[in-house]
């Protein structure tokens, strides 16, 4: 897309601009090989790393951000996002950068940082335009710990100027209004229409070729692309409405159901290194098999951290704002369409949560084995959320089974 | 009159997660080149 940004023209309006202006940036400056493409990657990693050892060492400690930075230097998924041109990297960056940011404000509250803020939504705005949603959160959250009429106008201002230049350019470009770009509505209109399968709700985002998609969705999605651009976006957005507006059980139903998958364990490195690498299916398999392991650590440990902060001497207000900014960002998805794989910006910010917990686990096993048990015989909100994340994987794993057993 | 150690002490908290993060920089120069050497483009896997 950064070349297609390069050229010009509305095709470079259907994805959100935020990454390939980056990488046009980049290529400007060196050159626009793939593999300068995959080096850029590297310093939102870098600044990730450092954000997230900020966030833990706040949170619970050295050691605990120590080893929040060690998982994320070595974790399958998190090497594979730092090295290929996803959105998931920057945007994993930015949400880090406004938590560690809010929790700064809460400590000395300063309009510099109420501006850097707004900086950072702007940008991840233009990265993913869902979250805008953090427009609002992030004000109100920061409203609550320090009441001042600077906050909204703070944020808004400088996030404003970020994307105005890139809303007038699309205005210019197709004559029309459209917020950031095209495929937004097309994404709510794959997750919400009567064809959508109830569970893997991302199912057409991905497998719109396969024979097991209906001739009906077929025509209907291969027509509105025939319309203009700006016609494309209502059409989309009125079919997916009017989806809901019929059948609402359905949409509850669904939006329950991509609740939960986003919860799930990510497969997407391990298959992507099979069927796109072609690496021996082995070896994919295995970074499955890791991603997931590393995901249910971060987030037992997360929600241990979480319902027992008291007991753990954690910070309640830090924990709070991680998860408040965190589940705002998710929103979107479980009205659009969910998939584990959407679950990655908020992992860095619950891997900070559950560092002090974890680190505390793995280094006196037995003693904290036996209080973690205690903890959960006595405390039912513990007991309740840890099996919740142990059946969102079960269930998960049920449906990659039924679909794997289903081809074969 | 105790000589302050505050540099000291910063650079102890930023060497370990300097380190980590030097870790995490050569895991993926060293993914770069094996996908290189393997002829695998972003494009291909993104």
């Amino acid at each position: 897309m950064a070349q297609q940004l390069a050229a010009g023209g509305s095709s470079s309006l259907w994805w959100s601009p935020g990454l390939p202006l980056y990488l046009l940036f980049i290529h400007r400056c060196s050159s626009d090989s793939e593999l300068v493409s995959m080096i850029a990657m590297i310093p939102w990693y870098a600044a990730l790393s450092f954000l997230v050892y900020h966030l833990a060492n706040r949170i619970s400690g050295r050691q605990a951000g120590i080893v929040a930075t060690l998982l994320l230097a070595l974790s399958p998924t998190f090497i594979y996002h730092s090295i290929f041109p996803l959105t998931q990297l920057p945007l994993a960056t930015l949400l880090c950068a406004v938590i560690v940011l809010t929790l700064s404000y809460s400590a000395h509250p300063r309009l510099s940082t109420i501006a850097v803020i707004g900086t950072m939504i702007g940008v991840a705005i233009l990265v993913r335009p869902s979250s805008v949603i953090l427009l609002p959160v992030v004000p109100v959250l920061l409203w609550r710990i320090h009441s001042r009429g600077a906050i909204p106008f703070g944020i808004l201002i400088p996030a404003l100027i970020l994307i105005t230049p890139w809303m007038v350019h699309v205005k210019r470009t197709t004559g029309h209004f459209v917020f950031i770009n095209y495929a937004n509505s097309r994404n709510l209109f794959l997750g919400n229409n009567e064809w959508t399968p109830f569970y893997e709700t991302w199912y057409y985002g991905s497998h719109l070729k396969g024979d097991d998609v209906p001739d009906r969705f077929k025509a209907l999605d291969s027509s509105i692309p025939e319309h203009a651009p700006h016609e494309q976006d209502a059409l989309y957005r009125a079919a997916a409405l009017d989806h809901i507006v019929r059948r609402p059980d359905l949409f509850l139903l669904r939006t329950v159901n991509r609740v939960r998958c986003y919860f799930a364990f990510d497969t997407y490195t391990g298959t992507v290194l099979i069927k796109y690498a072609r690496l021996p299916k082995l070896l994919g398999l295995a970074t499955i098999a890791t991603d997931a392991l590393f995901y249910v650590i971060v987030m037992f440990f997360a929600l241990y951290s979480s319902v027992c902060f008291g007991e753990l001497g954690l910070s309640s207000r830090a924990i709070g704002i991680v998860w408040v900014i965190s589940l705002a960002y998710a929103v979107p998805y479980w009205f659009s369409f969910s998939h584990p794989t959407y679950h990655f910006p908020i992992i860095p910010g619950l891997l900070a949560v559950g560092g002090g917990s974890g680190w505390r686990f793995f280094r006196n096993p037995g003693t904290e084995a036996g209080l973690l048990v205690s903890r959960i015989r006595t405390n039912k909100w513990l007991a309740a959320s840890l099996a919740g994340l142990v059946a969102v994987q079960v269930e998960w794993v049920f449906h990659m089974l039924s679909r794997i057993l289903g081809r074969a | 009159m105790a000589i302050p150690e505050t540099g000291k002490k910063t650079l102890g908290n930023v060497t370990p997660v300097l380190l980590v993060t030097l870790i995490g920089l050569l895991v993926r120069f060293a993914s770069i080149l094996v996908l290189a050497s393997r002829g695998l483009s972003g494009d291909a896997l993104s």
